[in-house]
């Protein structure tokens, strides 16, 4: 599943150990998920997108049907 | 919790269970008869080493509960790998063992065959995935 993560955490000067302890999740998780090798959880995905004050939608793009 | 800490935990609890089942398993093969462990004593004895073993699963189901679901999935997935390596080899054993004739294997390692089968693959896919644990 493509996702924003990488832009929207640069965007905020943040690292990957940085939004991994915002996130309680350790940076290799945030590395999986910004590179596409791991799709988070729904509430994982959830609080990512809180966090970033983003609609789900915009951070995470629906995989077609 | 960070992996590092999870890691602290589970080293913590492992590492003392193992002590405990290596010094019980000799004390009960070789000090038996100086330590009059012999006869019905023997099956209370040996609950020792079984209970070592119950705190390492323990321990192991408390890591990958503590670490977070990206790298909990990187350890369900090798202890199902794991677990089919060790199910492979009992069944094929057993087969060769029906139909072959083939001499019986102790049944007592297949616990370290398991922790070997699933540490090298542990091993291998966090190295693919970047992690440290």
């Amino acid at each position: 599943m493509q996702n924003r993560v990488k832009a929207l955490r640069q965007a905020r000067g943040w690292s990957q150990a940085a939004l991994g302890e915002r996130l309680d999740v350790s940076r290799q998780t945030i590395n999986a998920i910004e590179a596409g090798r791991h799709d988070p959880s729904l509430a994982l995905a959830f609080r990512l997108a809180q966090l970033f004050e983003e609609p789900l939608e915009d951070v995470f793009d629906a995989p077609a049907p | 919790m960070t992996p590092e800490r999870a890691t602290y935990r589970y080293f913590a609890v492992l590492i003392p269970a193992q002590i405990v089942f290596l010094v019980a398993s000799i004390v009960i093969a070789y000090g038996g008869p100086a330590l009059r462990l012999e006869g019905w004593r023997l099956y209370p004895a040996t609950l020792v080493p079984i209970l070592a073993l119950l705190v390492t699963f323990w321990a192991h189901w408390r890591f990958v509960w503590d670490v977070d679901e990206f790298i909990r999935l990187v350890h369900i997935k090798a202890l199902l790998a794991g677990l089919a390596v060790l199910m492979i080899f009992a069944t094929s054993w057993g087969l060769f063992e029906v139909y072959a004739k083939a001499p019986a294997f102790p049944i007592f390692w297949l616990t370290p065959l398991f922790w070997a089968a699933y540490g090298l693959i542990a091993t291998v896919l966090s190295w693919r995935e970047g992690l440290s644990v």
